[in-house]
């Protein structure tokens, strides 16, 4: 059943989520200003932005992304020193030390992004730890270039084309405008496919690769970007305060962004200013305290990760949606999408041929010397105790293992060592047996984001269009189109982990089809279904394969498994020990030895 | 003279061990980087700081009063930041500790003030002298003491029942609980040994190198090395890569004394400060090239 | 008599996931009872169940009379049931003798039954200094039982120790089974291999799809169409 879209009313684009109070705030920070009655709060005004811009670009790294950086202070730091130098000691106007500011962060982090984003988190957060203190001692030594410990006073304010810009309100509108500038990028970025994508990325990378998405490349864009932002603020401060000393490097810098983008919220725009709100005026609320205000600020932080780990703008958004529940929103309209069976050679040449492939692990060859075929339109069963090889050989065929030997070829195009998610956008969807969904995205979100690759995935596409990102439009369009041909339409604007798993497992092979496979790779798909749904499936994918799709399925649910199959291939101990059809499987002796062992086997 | 310098990295390199040890030891037991870890050195020099101050007790009874009391630190502290976010995922812990080094650190800070304090020996100031050779008391005291307290350590885990309870606790925490294992219990436990390992050490340090509230990043950071160099999880390689740090820390600056030619060359190069650098170059390098570790992984599967 | 353990219409699985239906089973004190079903049947799903590592989602698990509901994993180990995990999960980084030692709870250390469990599986006496991680799977699957039966359990959980070892460590292992389960300890063993797992038990239980399909004597069941149903379809 679907609904025509409606474009949603100016009313009710207003009063979605928790947009009322953002507007409030929006409007709190635009009238501010005009209340401001010294200097004093007016710098306050200002550090609060240049914080809010470094915290916004904070959140590409350790909110979208996921990865506990800890050179955010650092690339801050570095952008304040080069305005600093440049502005000092060269004389370059602002229209020049900006970018730059900017530019030469971006550089340092594409430097060490190589060896250090493939780490995992604790060693990612130390490499990173390690580096900035590699800076921070670096500045104090070099002194005729960075001052040393005295650092570089005397840095004017904002001079651009000539025009210098007041200091006092007019840097704190500038440092502001910065701010809306960077706030629109960030929503720009994130708001459509590939802002869907970095979710996927981060909560479910093996999932993210089997669409197609290269997990690797987001997290370097990320890092880039963050290093960009943080690069602006540390240029804007300098010309701020006007003068920058090694202080600008210390950990204290960072901690307070990690502060505010856990306490604010990690993803949420709104969190980044609110926090840096927050923490930069904390210190003058908590004057009274002395010198305990930091022990405050340490609390607040302990008490955030604890009880509201999306922080206040997270929390905001659940108690909005748990006390003042709102309908969701209609789905978009189905946009068809052909299932390939126009692709269909029909002359029965195979599409997938495996071919002498080994994978040993240790000195245990898991799999040894297996070879199998797959032609458009036919229904392959792959079976084996446990232990047998299956999963090693499906995870060599999508590239998440290396194999030691043999070839894989798809369509006559050999995908031997293809990266894993290239030789998802090449033809092969696959489905995992723990059903590898986001459970936090919506039905609808899960499948669409599949369609990553096809709508030209990537950071540059993620500009176009206005309000909406049309290709994350498109793409909602042809997931509605899946959703409905797989009869679970009705639940595309549910969040996918409250469903029930039977109709988990339907929406799995519904993203797995948004990506147009010419393959689709099942792991155990009737694992936790009823006897009907089992059936169900068991309809659906002989549909599929009648329509022209090559289908391998895993399976151990053998009254599932027979009457679906149309050839097996019984794995044991790594080998392939029988092939044909299923009535000539389940007759075979060394299948039936393998799974029940022999009479002689009988202990004495 | 070169004697000197290997008996002052010697000592380093033996508090350095007690830091590495404690902190190794929480990340095997629970799998947690504890951030915290270095402002527990710092504590442990404050402490001692304190009762020396407060009482005239000898320097070997204010170690065992800052173990017992950095001991309770830890327990309360895995209240804290542990216990409440055991089903979280690892990096929650890692922010925890993170809060929990702030609180530390501001707390010294107000308490101590940020000037650098010197603390108590453990036995006395000043020079021993053996014929031509003299040193410092206080390097021979820590290396004695610290060897004592790696080697009770040791023993500890390696020869009593609780020290089997403890390591099964920290290899398989599921099964632990399946041979009837009190799990909780043993972890708090684990916590209180590795903060008062760290406090001794701070205690040992304060006295040659002074102590300040925010001391605690620069270990933590040593430590973290350590554990790197010596490969992850390995109590020996912790150790090990810890006397590693020391050596090179105590060492490179003091090159030129030993090589005179060295000290025209390149007399940036052998500061403290370029030192330091080099050793978080290295600390990347190995990331990069082993991240296992020099000397391998403590525990090989055998498929 | 009641059942040692008694289990009524319990239903289990992982988060949204239900892997056991409806599941009654009883095991008396001193029988050795198998549960051999194809993989994925639930047969491991049961053995985690029984020792608290999965929730039972309802129906009912008693033990000597005791509700093992509301009990934790530590608690079901202290009433008497010894786990012998898949994959052995023997402690690595310690000992043959260590891991032995670490779950007795006896006065002298465990040493007196350290050596029982010796005269039962010599060939980890050879091996008493060498770490868990050096030995061989066989060697691996010995000392999981082993340190499972330190605590004198009542009932012994044995989940899958044919898995990754030779056909003959297999008979040497399941052989013990008769032994132990003449000593008084219940055996529930979960096995992959049928007829291994039938010829040293008194029973079995024969569970397919999260269901128990078949049940009773183990020589009767030997012979019984229905098991090869279980495995590979009508």
């Amino acid at each position: 059943m679907s609904q025509t879209a409606l474009a949603p009313t100016p009313g009710a684009a207003l009063t979605a989520g928790i947009r009322p109070l953002l507007l409030l705030g929006v409007l709190c920070i635009a009238v501010w200003p005009a209340l401001v009655s010294s200097a004093y709060e007016l710098r306050i005004f200002t550090l609060v932005g240049i914080y809010a811009l470094m915290a916004l670009g904070y959140q590409f790294i350790f909110g979208h992304a996921g990865a506990l950086s800890l050179t955010q202070g650092t690339f801050f730091g570095v952008g304040a020193y080069v305005t600093a130098i440049l502005a000092t000691k060269f004389g370059l106007g602002a229209h020049l030390t900006l970018p730059l500011a900017a530019a030469v962060p971006v550089l340092l982090a594409a430097l060490i992004a190589a060896p250090v984003l493939r780490l995992e988190s604790h060693y990612f957060a130390l490499a990173t730890l390690g580096i900035g203190q590699v800076m921070l001692l670096s500045a104090i030594a070099w002194e005729p270039f960075t001052g040393g410990s005295n650092g570089i006073a005397g840095i004017p304010g904002v001079v651009l084309f000539g025009t210098a810009i007041p200091k006092g309100m007019g840097i704190a509108l500038f440092a502001w405008g910065a701010v809306a500038c960077a706030a629109l990028l960030s929503w720009r970025i994130t708001r459509g496919l590939y802002g869907a994508a970095l979710q996927v990325a981060r909560e479910n990378p093996i999932a993210a690769l089997s669409l197609g998405i290269d997990t690797a490349r987001l997290r370097f864009v990320c890092f880039l970007l963050s290093a960009a932002y943080a690069g602006l603020a540390g240029a804007l401060f300098a010309h701020t305060i006007r003068v920058v000393s090694p202080e600008t490097l210390e950990f204290p810098v960072m901690v307070a962004t990690l502060t505010i983008a856990v306490v604010g919220g990690r993803t949420h725009i709104a969190g980044a200013i609110l926090g840096a709100w927050l923490i930069i005026n904390l210190p003058e609320w908590f004057r009274g305290l002395d010198k305990y205000y930091l022990i405050a600020y340490g609390s607040a932080l302990l008490l955030t990760i604890i009880a509201a780990p999306y922080g206040l703008i997270g929390l905001l958004a659940k108690w909005r949606a748990r006390w003042f529940p709102e309908a969701p929103p209609p789905p978009p309209p189905p946009l068809a999408l052909p299932l390939r069976s126009s692709r269909a050679t029909g002359d029965g040449a195979a599409l997938l041929t495996v071919a002498g492939m080994v994978k040993s692990f240790g000195g245990v060859r898991a799999v040894d010397q297996v070879s199998l075929t797959v032609k458009l339109g036919e229904v392959v069963g792959l079976i084996g105790p446990n232990g047998s090889g299956k999963t090693t050989l499906i995870n060599m065929i999508t590239g998440i293992y290396r194999a030691d030997a043999g070839r894989v070829t798809l369509g006559g195009v050999d995908i031997t060592s293809a990266a894993s998610h290239d030789i998802a956008a090449s033809g092969i969807a696959r489905t995992f047996q723990n059903i590898n969904l986001v459970d936090e995205m919506t039905v609808l979100d899960n499948v669409a984001v599949a369609r990553y690759r096809h709508a030209g995935g990537g950071f540059r596409s993620s500009f176009g269009g206005g309000l909406t990102d049309p290709a994350w439009h498109l793409a909602r369009g042809h997931a509605m189109h899946l959703l409905a041909a797989l009869g679970v339409d009705d639940c595309a604007q549910r969040p996918a982990g409250d469903l029930a798993y039977g109709l988990k497992r339907r929406v799995e092979i519904a993203r797995a089809l948004a990506l147009e496979p010419r393959l689709l790779l099942l792991d155990e798909p009737a694992a936790g279904l009823n006897e009907s749904e089992q059936a169900d499936l068991a309809q659906r994918l002989r549909d599929f394969a009648r329509a022209g799709l090559a289908i391998l399925v895993i399976e151990h649910n053998m009254p599932f498994l027979m009457p679906l199959a149309d050839r097996m291939v019984c794995l044991d101990h790594g080998c392939v020990i029988a092939a044909g059809t299923p009535a000539a499987i389940r007759a075979n002796p060394q299948v039936i030895e393998a799974y029940l062992g022999t009479p002689e086997d009988a202990a004495a | 003279m070169l004697s000197q310098i290997l008996l002052n990295a010697l000592a380093l390199g033996a508090s350095y061990a007690l830091v590495a040890l404690g902190f190794v030891v929480i990340l095997n037991a629970t799998g947690a980087v504890n951030f915290t870890h270095g402002d527990m050195v710092m504590a442990g020099g404050y402490v001692a700081l304190a009762v020396s101050s407060a009482t005239s007790l000898p320097g070997v009874a204010v170690l065992a009063l800052v173990i017992v009391a950095m001991a309770l630190v830890g327990f309360v502290f895995s209240g804290l930041a542990y216990f409440p976010l055991k089903s979280r995922p690892p990096v929650a812990i890692f922010i925890s500790t993170i809060a929990l080094g702030i609180i530390f650190q501001n707390s010294a800070n107000a308490l101590f003030s940020a000037e650098p304090r010197k603390g108590p020996p453990l036995f006395a100031d000043g020079l021993i002298t053996l014929g031509d050779i003299s040193m410092p008391r206080q390097a021979l005291a820590i290396i004695g003491v610290a060897a004592l307290l790696i080697l009770a350590q040791h023993l500890l885990l390696s020869r009593t029942s609780l020290g089997r309870k403890l390591r099964a606790t920290a290899q398989d925490r599921e099964m632990a609980a399946a041979i009837g294992l009190p799990v909780n219990a043993m972890i708090a436990l684990t916590f209180a040994m590795g903060a008062a390992l760290a406090g001794a050490a701070g205690m040992m340090l304060s006295n040659t190198f002074f102590v300040t509230p925010t001391d605690g990043s620069n270990y933590i950071v040593k430590a973290y090395i350590a554990v790197t160099i010596g490969g992850w999880g390995s109590l020996a390689g912790a150790v090990c890569g810890a006397l590693l740090i020391a050596l090179f820390e105590v060492l490179f600056p003091s090159l030129p004394l030993l090589i005179p030619s060295l000290k025209t060359l390149a007399p940036w190069l052998f500061t403290q400060t370029a030192s330091a650098i080099l050793l978080y170059l290295g600390l990347l390098a190995i990331m990069f090239f082993r991240p296992q570790g020099l000397f391998g992984e403590t525990v090989q599967r055998r498929v | 008599m009641s059942a040692l353990l008694s289990i009524r219409s319990l239903a289990a699985g992982y988060g949204a996931i239900t892997a056991l239906y409806d599941l009654c089973l009883d095991i008396d004190a001193g029988e050795a009872v198998a549960l051999v079903g194809a993989n994925g049947a639930g047969k491991s799903t049961l053995m985690k169940c029984i020792m608290g590592l999965v929730s039972a989602q309802s129906g009912e698990l008693r033990f000597a009379g005791a509700n093992l509901a509301r009990q934790r994993i530590a608690q079901r180990a202290a009433l008497g049931i010894g786990y012998s995990p898949e994959g052995r999960r023997v402690f690595p980084g310690l000992t043959v003798h260590e891991n032995l030692l670490v779950a007795s709870r006896d006065r002298d250390g465990g040493r007196a039954k350290a050596a029982e469990i010796y005269r039962i599986f010599p060939a980890l006496e050879e091996k008493r200094q060498s770490l868990g991680w050096s030995l061989s799977g066989g060697q691996q699957q010995m000392l999981a039982i082993g340190r499972a039966l330190m605590l004198n359990p009542r009932l012994l959980l044995l989940d899958e120790p044919s898995l990754g070892l030779s056909p003959v460590l297999t008979t040497e292992v399941l052989n013990r089974v008769r032994q132990i389960a003449a000593t008084g300890t219940a055996v529930l063993l979960a096995e992959q291999n049928v007829h291994k797992a039938l010829s040293v038990s008194h029973r079995a239980y024969v569970i397919r799809l999260g269901r128990i399909v078949a049940q009773g004597d183990a020589q009767v069941l030997r012979d019984d169409p229905t098991l090869k149903q279980a495995f590979l379809g009508a």
